[in-house]
């Protein structure tokens, strides 16, 4: 899906936004705040900074995930984090994050991303995210 | 502490630097062995990388101990592995375990435990960390951090370039009867597709995971401004599959096994990565060299 088609479906499902479930009980949402702050791991549904999603650690599954809609407070947005990030910021201070989807062969594709704090375009991955791991280090999982 | 810290350098460096004072003498670009496990080494020099982050880590974690935050240095700052792997190409997951793993993990990941985490909600820290971040990158040269970003750049983009490559022309096609007996093949185990008719492992849901970790979540962070947080080390966490997912983990493996499904993509991705390596093979021997330079500098430092 391209840029301005995921902006017209974004404002159409926004009213129903707040009433969605954006996670798992279990759910990891970082800080909960709007903005991508030290330590986080940040996915962004477009170019812009509007949608977001947090995570403090490693997640195999953004099935059960919903990208947040940045504003005056972090709110559920009705678009699925799964197979739908465009960027990656890695703030995370002592681990790089693999950004991973499975191929029609069942392969896992990966992606690195140094925790240079730099927002990247999640290229050939961009709309195909399955997971994402902290690594490149023992103290990461 | 220090002493001990210099010994661990050394140590790693004489592991995983051999010849960095030197120049490296092993092949690259279009010359290099594809090795499934290896791949991250032999074109990407990750090892060389590893290195590096180690040796500008560690120098970050004294300077910023230097100006009052010892946060991440008593956090215990090792050495890294695995640096540009995720081209190590060696065949589906789902198809490299063994029944045990397969029956017990399903499609998912147990967790690994984890060290201390530094967060900081301190400007003050943040200020620090930012200027020993660029004195450590100018103690191994200065252009460490151009270099990550460059081969950062290169490996995804080749990593993208890859699976185009698999999903597309001649390997697609040698593939996809491959694809479809693997399918008739979990059928005939009683699996069925998420979707009546479609025949991909996607409508199978295979290497999908659908359980659940067990065990404590890790610790939030409380974000007090002006403070830096350490929490505790993360236990290791085991990872429980539904029943279903189980079962297709089971029927996936045997029918790979069966077909030598693993070795035959196997051979396709290789023959596809030296086709890639061949493309990039500039590049690759313009970065490797310089991280190469580099991490012999970062050896000097670390031996004095």
């Amino acid at each position: 899906m391209n840029i301005f088609a995921k902006a017209v479906v974004l404002v159409a499902g926004a009213t129903a936004a707040t009433v969605l479930l954006g996670a798992p009980a279990s759910a990891d949402n970082g800080d909960n705040q709007p903005g991508c702050q030290n330590t986080e791991i940040c996915f962004w549904y477009d170019t812009y900074s509007t949608i977001e999603k947090q995570f403090w650690n490693t997640n195999w599954s953004h099935s059960n995930y919903k990208f947040m809609i940045n504003g005056s407070s972090y709110v559920v947005s009705n678009q699925n984090l799964h197979d739908n990030a465009h960027d990656i910021t890695n703030k995370d201070t002592q681990c790089w994050v693999s950004v991973g989807n499975i191929d029609q062969y069942g392969n896992w594709v990966w992606q690195h991303y140094a925790n240079d704090w730099s927002r990247r375009f999640l290229g050939a991955l961009a709309n195909k995210n399955d997971a994402h791991v902290r690594d490149h280090n023992p103290n990461c999982s | 502490m220090k002493a001990r810290l210099l010994t661990a350098l050394v140590v790693t460096a004489s592991v995983t630097c051999v010849g960095c004072s030197t120049g490296d003498s092993r092949p690259v670009g279009g010359d290099v062995p594809i090795v499934g496990e290896k791949v991250g080494v032999d074109v990407f020099h990750g090892d060389k990388f590893d290195l590096v982050d180690y040796v500008t880590n560690k120098l970050i974690g004294d300077c910023m101990a230097g100006q009052g935050y010892p946060q991440l240095r008593d956090a215990g700052i090792t050495p890294g592995s695995g640096a540009f792997s995720g081209l190590n190409l060696n065949g589906p997951e789902f198809a490299r375990v063994d029944l045990d793993h397969a029956e017990r993990t399903g499609f998912g990941h147990d967790q690994k435990p984890t060290g201390q985490r530094v967060i900081s909600n301190d400007p003050g820290f943040d200020k620090a960390n930012e200027a020993c971040r660029a004195e450590a990158n100018g103690k191994v040269g200065g252009e460490y951090f151009t270099v990550l970003g460059q081969m950062t750049d290169l490996f995804n983009q080749m990593s993208g370039e890859h699976q185009n490559r698999m999903s597309s022309g001649d390997s697609a096609d040698e593939l996809a009867p491959v694809l479809d007996s693997l399918v008739s093949c979990l059928e005939r185990s009683g699996l069925r597709p998420v979707k009546p008719g479609e025949r991909t492992l996607a409508a199978f849901r295979v290497g999908v995971p659908q359980g659940h970790l067990t065990g404590p979540e890790p610790a939030q962070p409380k974000r007090v401004p002006g403070t830096v947080e350490v929490l505790p080390p993360q236990p290791a966490r085991k990872y429980v599959p539904t029943p279903e997912e189980s079962k297709t983990a089971v029927a996936a493996l045997n029918c790979a096994n069966e077909l030598g499904y693993r070795e035959k993509v196997a051979s396709v991705q290789s023959r596809e990565l030296r086709r890639l390596i061949g493309a990039n093979e500039t590049a690759l021997r313009d970065l490797t060299a310089r991280i190469d330079g580099i991490a012999g500098e970062a050896a000097k430092l670390v031996n004095g």
